[in-house]
């Protein structure tokens, strides 16, 4: 899987998941950039991506993912 | 021994003198033991036995999670529950039995209470959960672990530190840096000036209000509340001043506990900047992990298939922060008044605000509507911490209904003599404005940049306002921090 492929993916499930057509991601992309990704929302993305990708993310990797650019790495760790 | 006694400002003196004097490699083993010492001095040595204990179950928890994957998830259960459950039994008990209806007047546990407790033990369950998680390695010296748990300024009443965040500095080599100590030294002295001045001052009108509400009026039960608040937070963040002063002074960074929550605008918002490690870590160690369980995991499936997307993620969550607020009230103090205000009361509030959102919409365009929040907030707290000040449950509620009835009786601001209520409002003044400009920049460095004049004027400043105006001297407690007895 290309980074732009997990981009492309992982921008609907943004949409989705906060219920926002308007978001587009990039590697700095943080909590303070999307209005409803605070901690609850946090918790909700990381179960979409879960699925989305088919992938298990460790609650110690929950609690460090700081940005979107983290997210597109450890999603290519274990799919690229 | 006190952090507010002659002694230890002695020991303190002597500490950084060695500290400092010492080569280098000999400083973290002098604070090891600074650490034991100022305990052994602040506690009893009974109750430091049980500090022993988590010391040393967490660090051969933390080697054995860290090196056997086999029994991994077993070691870690033992070693949490065994840290959680001495916490639980010494301070909880009483409680337990007498909500379940059953008396143990004869058999307190709450007299061995050791000091600290609910902070160091959220510390070793912190690092043990971040060993198991994978995120830091065990760390293999016990001397450096049992520092990073017993470090003095921090044991009584935190900031809850992480190990990864606090272990590089903590064990680190640090030179002699004349800024550390000027911009430590000031914190400290700020510190002091909050507690002594304003806190203490504000207890005295407290005490009696609090001590007798029902021969008050309802505006002086409303001060009374108001003041309160202001004394809780002087005290804790005054507290927290010295202990992060003296770290800085020991070239050491802590956590910060506090930016300025009573700017706040919402209750969320106000919680996450008060006592900010205590919020940290209920959410990366009990809310992250409840809401990413599979029992909230399926409630919520099954909502969203009944109710729709919103609904399947909102009710879950409310669900979760209803047994994390419930944690919060929980761990100020066995207590339902502590459980009611510090806890359910913040959930409902929180939860009554997101449902509410949309109706302020149209107002939120007002110029005053930011400020309307800041008040709203403001007083909301007030309200929730006049239960966690009041005797009992029945006392706040009492309170509250005669807060609102417009209830005669004597004024409690003749407590204050007109130079006491002069250099109240000025103290308060000066608080407020340097909350004002922490808000936007880091106030010790901004110190630092001043020149040396404005520095030392500054300086016997605070030293002039602590020694006329503080409250000290025969009466006064200088144990009595707030939070010292968690």
């Amino acid at each position: 899987m290309s980074r732009e492929e997990i981009y492309e993916k992982l921008n609907e499930i943004f949409r989705d998941v906060f219920d926002d057509e308007g978001i587009c991601l990039h590697d700095d992309t943080t909590a303070n950039d999307i209005e409803d990704w605070d901690s609850y929302g946090h918790i909700y993305l990381v179960v979409a991506i879960e699925k989305g990708f088919d992938m298990k993310i460790t609650m110690g990797e929950t609690v460090t993912l700081k940005n979107v650019g983290e997210m597109v790495d450890l999603i290519l760790k274990r799919k690229g | 021994m006190t952090i507010l006694s002659i002694r230890f400002f002695i020991f303190v003196f002597f500490l950084l003198f060695f500290y400092y004097l010492l080569p280098q490699k000999y400083q973290w083993p002098l604070l090891l033991l600074a650490s034991f010492l100022f305990y052994l001095l602040a506690g009893t040595p009974f109750t430091s036995l049980f500090l022993f204990f988590s010391i040393v179950s967490t660090y051969w928890g933390g080697i054995f999670i860290g090196t056997n994957n086999k029994h991994k998830n077993l070691s870690f259960a033992l070693t949490v529950l065994s840290n959680l459950g001495i916490l639980i039994v010494l301070k909880y008990t009483d409680f337990i039995f007498s909500s379940l209806g059953f008396s143990l007047a004869s058999s307190k546990f709450s007299f061995i209470l050791p000091l600290g407790l609910s902070f160091y033990t959220f510390q070793v369950i912190g690092y043990i959960t971040d060993v198991y998680r994978g995120l830091i390695p065990p760390e293999k010296n016990i001397g450096k672990y049992a520092l990073f748990c017993c470090f003095f300024p921090q044991i009584i009443s935190g900031p809850i530190g992480r190990f990864g965040e606090l272990a590089p500095s903590l064990f680190s080599c640090k030179a002699y840096n004349i800024d550390n100590l000027k911009s430590g030294f000031i914190r400290l002295l700020y510190g002091y000036f909050k507690k002594i001045v304003i806190s203490e001052r504000l207890s005295i009108f407290v005490d009696a209000v609090f001590g007798n509400y029902a021969s008050y009026n309802s505006a002086s039960i409303f001060v009374g509340a108001v003041f309160y608040a202001l004394q809780l937070y002087t005290d804790f963040s005054g507290y927290m001043d010295i202990v992060l002063g003296i770290s800085k002074m020991l070239g050491i960074s802590m956590a910060e506990n506090f930016h300025s929550p009573f700017f706040s605008s919402t209750i969320s918002e106000f919680w996450r900047r008060w006592h900010i490690t205590l919020g940290s870590f209920l959410r990366d160690y009990l809310f992250f992990p409840l809401l990413k369980g599979k029992p909230f995991l399926w409630l919520s499936e099954k909502v969203k298939k009944k109710y729709g997307k919103k609904a399947g993620k909102k009710i879950p969550t409310y669900l979760a922060m209803f047994l994390l607020w419930f944690s919060v009230g929980l761990w100020h103090g066995p207590d339902w008044k502590y459980v009611f205000g510090v806890g359910i009361f913040q959930w409902v509030c929180i939860v009554f605000g997101e449902l509410c959102s949309p109706l302020s919409k149209n107002i939120r365009t007002f110029k005053i509507y930011p400020l309307f929040c800041q008040v709203r907030t403001f007083l909301l707290i007030c309200f929730s911490f006049l239960f966690f000040r009041s005797d009992s449950f029945q006392d706040a509620l009492f309170m509250l209904q005669r807060c609102f009835s417009f209830s005669k009786g004597q004024s409690a601001l003749s407590i204050y003599a007109p130079w006491e209520g002069i250099a109240l409002l000025l103290s308060i003044g000066i608080l407020f404005y340097l909350e004002i400009i922490g808000q936007k920049r880091d106030i010790w460095q901004q110190y630092l940049k001043k020149p040396a004049a404005i520095q030392y004027c500054i300086y016997y400043f605070l030293i002039f306002f602590i020694v006329i105006f503080g409250v000290y001297g025969l009466g006064f407690d200088s144990s009595a921090f707030t939070y010292a007895n968690f």
